[in-house]
């Protein structure tokens, strides 16, 4: 059962229904069983490693909180315990195919397949979490085993995240549910954005994606260079309007969840593009990586110049560059996931490292970093160099990524027209960045058509539900971060 | 009940009525220029599905369309012919439309051009089926195929508008342009020469066999020997070397056991030249001209053979 299936929605309506039916103190129950049956129709093998994580860690956290001498150990045993699960699965295969390499052996044995689990890299990050939190002492360990298991297993969130802190989601688990006709309006709105995103948008532009970059060789660097930036925008489509669909969701049950993107190709500089991509994962990275290693470092290290830069400089540096390959390799075990991160920490690097110069030029130029059109060039620049990230993304091997990006650069032969697909892509992309401009320039939160009357606000809604029947892509494929 | 439950209520009513009076509206303004489409992909269909009444129809996909010139079996048998082949027309949508055509006449020729590797699982024929779905609401006889194209199917087909899914720009197309279709009898020739002359060779071999598929072909085959329709299954040529050793057999026997044929081409050595080739699965106008008269002959000789 996916989240872009009719199944989903009636699921969805039945939990809802009875969660409102039900007393305040059996809802937790009943949603964990929901959880339990969503997952069950994904992958049912493995809700026992699923069971197994949930109980192991909730034994760990109370151990984290209760013990005085032991913490430290405990603390690192549980989240090296937690990482190694991760890595198994994640990287099982890669090691495999490497031994198989080694030993020249040419036919891949299916017994030895191990599958990533749905949700694990999530999963597992919100797990971490948890005990990093438990540790600092900002929450209590949970006691209640069955909330601490909705918690980690809350349906809407399984799959792709929000990667939601505890001290948000487990109060809500106490809380009894009583219907809330703004929010569960809301939510309903949301979920309709969402699968405005990802049918008319993210599976219309995958069409197009799929067939340049799943032949490249047969393609000219036009057709690879249009498809790059296509990918650019159905990668933004299908993830926000997956996380629109699970925030939604959330809110016709009566949670809050932690909205992950926030319009990221309207920011004008790579930092501003983290603050609104992914932001659960990037404030994730932040809070448990990227700042304790900073601050790691600059306990250790003198405070002088190298090479004419202060430390600091330095210290981001590494901090950034480690961050974003750890952010890397979360996604993938292939190099050219790897390179993705390291590419945002060498930008990131720079961006730090020439703030002083950039300065300087604007002051030359007379420019305001205030300024529309300083915005519009830094939205530009910022757009593009992320998108240059994407081959990587996209790209199934290193090889392939660095032969498109020659391509590209060629920029010889003709474009792939696939005139249907094409027409309808650019329909839904005008459509969105029309709304998602509307609603960045007016700062009028998340969701579109915010009008005075309700019958319009009805209507516009309407109107969107015609327009994902007439050009949505319903026999399209799997979210993308489905796979990570 | 409370007051937060009846407002939610009033307004989920208000939200649906809006949308199903946009769908109806819209819906009906599409249904009305669908069919009133006279160019392309839509009204070859239509015409394929209402109006052709042709003594010999070519059956099949894209290759069935680019493979068969039906002015040269007309002038060879001195029969009528319609090629109703299409793009992504698999098996499936070929039994609907088998279903569609005998209800209104009994053509004497059947002929139904398969790929080799439709009959697995997984390959292509369900999501295709959606060229059929604005025909489910006034042809009850192709409702029992269209619905197999998912789960809920019958649901979403309630929706007026959904029919019409992805096909806006055929219907905008098929309203400004015209075509004669009585002159190209639905073949759509293609023109351009093989660039990879590699022949590759297939392993679909071992795949499972899809029963609604197999099911299919047993109905059509089983139907014509009912009506006395001379149906031959054929295998065009491909610039291929397919692995057939599941699907040759099931052919046969389905060709044997309803009085059938069963003509296979797919690794005939007479049409493996670069020059009859668009790409590797499909034949160019030459290709198909010459594979056209091959299949015109053996048919010549068939009835010249029955006649006597």
């Amino acid at each position: 059962m996916f989240f872009n299936s009719l199944s989903y929605l009636f699921f969805l309506l039945a939990v809802a229904i009875v969660v409102y039916i039900i007393p305040g103190k059996y809802q937790w129950i009943w949603l964990l069983i929901c959880s339990i049956f969503f997952y069950y129709t994904l992958l049912p093998t493995y809700l026992i490693l699923f069971f197994v994580l949930i109980i192991l860690n909730y034994y760990l956290g109370l151990a984290i909180e209760n013990s005085d001498i032991k913490r430290n150990f405990i603390f690192i045993l549980s989240i090296c315990f937690n990482i190694i699960i991760l890595a198994f699965f994640k990287y099982f295969g890669f090691f495999q195919s490497l031994v198989i390499e080694i030993k020249g052996r040419s036919v891949y044995d299916p017994l030895l397949k191990i599958i990533l689990p749905v949700g694990l890299s999530f999963f597992i990050f919100t797990i971490l979490s948890y005990l990093i939190e438990v540790k600092r002492g900002t929450i209590n360990a949970e006691r209640h085993i069955g909330i601490f298991a909705g918690y980690l297993l809350f349906f809407p969130k399984i799959m792709q995240g929000p990667i939601e802190k505890p001290g948000k989601i487990i109060p809500q688990f106490r809380e009894k549910k009583c219907f809330n006709y703004e929010l569960v309006v809301e939510g309903l709105k949301l979920m309709l954005w969402g699968y405005f995103k990802k049918l008319v948008v993210a599976d219309r532009l995958a069409i197009y994606v799929d067939a340049v970059y799943n032949n490249y060789e047969q393609h000219s660097g036009a057709s690879l260079l249009l498809a790059t930036i296509f990918y650019s925008f159905q990668i933004y489509a299908d993830f926000s309007g997956y996380t629109d669909i699970a925030v939604g969701s959330a809110k016709v049950l009566g949670f809050n969840l932690t909205n992950n993107f926030n319009r990221p190709y309207f920011a004008d500089s790579i930092k501003e593009f983290w603050n609104r991509w992914h932001i659960t994962l990037s404030v994730w990275l932040r809070d448990y990586l990227f700042l304790p290693i900073a601050v790691f470092f600059t306990g250790k290290i003198k405070n002088t110049k190298y090479f004419g830069l202060p430390i600091e400089k330095w210290i981001f540096m590494l901090a950034t560059i480690i961050t974003f390959s750890i952010c890397g390799l979360w996604h993938g075990e292939g190099l050219n996931f790897l390179i993705w991160g390291l590419l945002f920490g060498i930008y990131l690097t720079i961006a730090n490292w020439s703030l002083s110069l950039q300065k300087n030029i604007r002051k030359k130029l007379d420019i305001s970093k205030k300024s529309k059109l300083y915005r519009v060039y830094g939205i530009i620049i910022t757009f593009l160099l992320v998108s240059f990230t994407w081959i990587f993304f996209r790209a199934d091997t290193t090889r392939d990524a660095l032969n498109i990006i020659e391509s590209i650069l060629d920029l010889e032969g003709p474009l792939f027209i696939d005139r249907r697909t094409m027409v309808f892509s650019l329909v839904g992309l005008v459509l969105l960045y029309y709304l998602e401009a509307k609603i960045e320039f007016s700062q009028s939160g998340y969701l579109p058509f915010k009008t005075k009357h309700w019958l319009v606000e009805h209507l516009a809604y309407a109107a969107l539900t015609m327009i994902i029947l007439l050009i949505g892509v319903f026999d399209g494929g799997q979210f993308i971060y489905f796979q990570f | 009940m409370e007051n937060k439950y009846i407002r939610f209520t009033a307004h989920a009513f208000i939200f649906i009525a809006l949308i199903f009076i946009l769908d109806q509206v819209l819906g009906k303004v599409l249904r009305h220029f669908y069919f009133k489409s006279e160019y392309g992909i839509t009204y070859q269909l239509t015409y394929s599905l209402d109006s052709t009444k042709a003594d010999v129809i070519i059956l099949g996909s894209s290759r069935a369309n680019h493979h068969y010139n039906p002015q040269i079996i007309e002038d060879g048998l001195h029969m009528s012919c319609f090629n109703t082949g299409m793009d992504a027309n698999f098996l499936l949508s070929c039994y609907a439309f088998y279903k569609s055509l005998v209800k209104r006449y009994t053509p004497p020729i059947i002929l139904f051009d398969i790929i080799p590797d439709e009959l697995f699982v997984g390959t292509w024929g369900y999501d295709e089926l959606d060229c059929l779905l604005p025909y489910y609401k006034n042809k009850p006889e192709i409702r029992d195929v269209v619905i197999l194209r998912s789960k809920f199917e019958k649901l979403k087909l309630i929706s007026e508008v959904y029919p019409f899914n992805s096909k806006l720009l055929a219907i905008v197309e098929g309203n400004i342009r015209t075509e004669d279709i009585n002159k190209s009898k639905g073949y759509r020739p293609l023109y351009g020469e093989l660039n990879d002359t590699t022949i590759k060779h297939g392993q679909s071999n071992g795949f499972e066999l899809d029963t609604n598929k197999i099911k299919a072909l047993n109905a059509i085959a089983s139907d014509c020997e009912k009506q006395n329709i001379m149906l031959v299954f054929i295998q065009s040529p491909s610039y291929s070397m397919p692995n057939q050793k599941t699907i040759i057999p099931i052919l046969n026997e389905i060709a044997i056991n309803h009085n059938a044929e069963f003509w296979n081409y797919v690794n005939d050595t007479l049409f493996l030249r670069p020059e009859y080739f668009k790409d590797e699965l499909h034949l160019n106008n030459l290709g198909a001209h010459e594979f056209t008269k091959t299949i015109t002959n053996r048919l010549s000789e068939r009835f010249i053979f029955e006649h006597k």
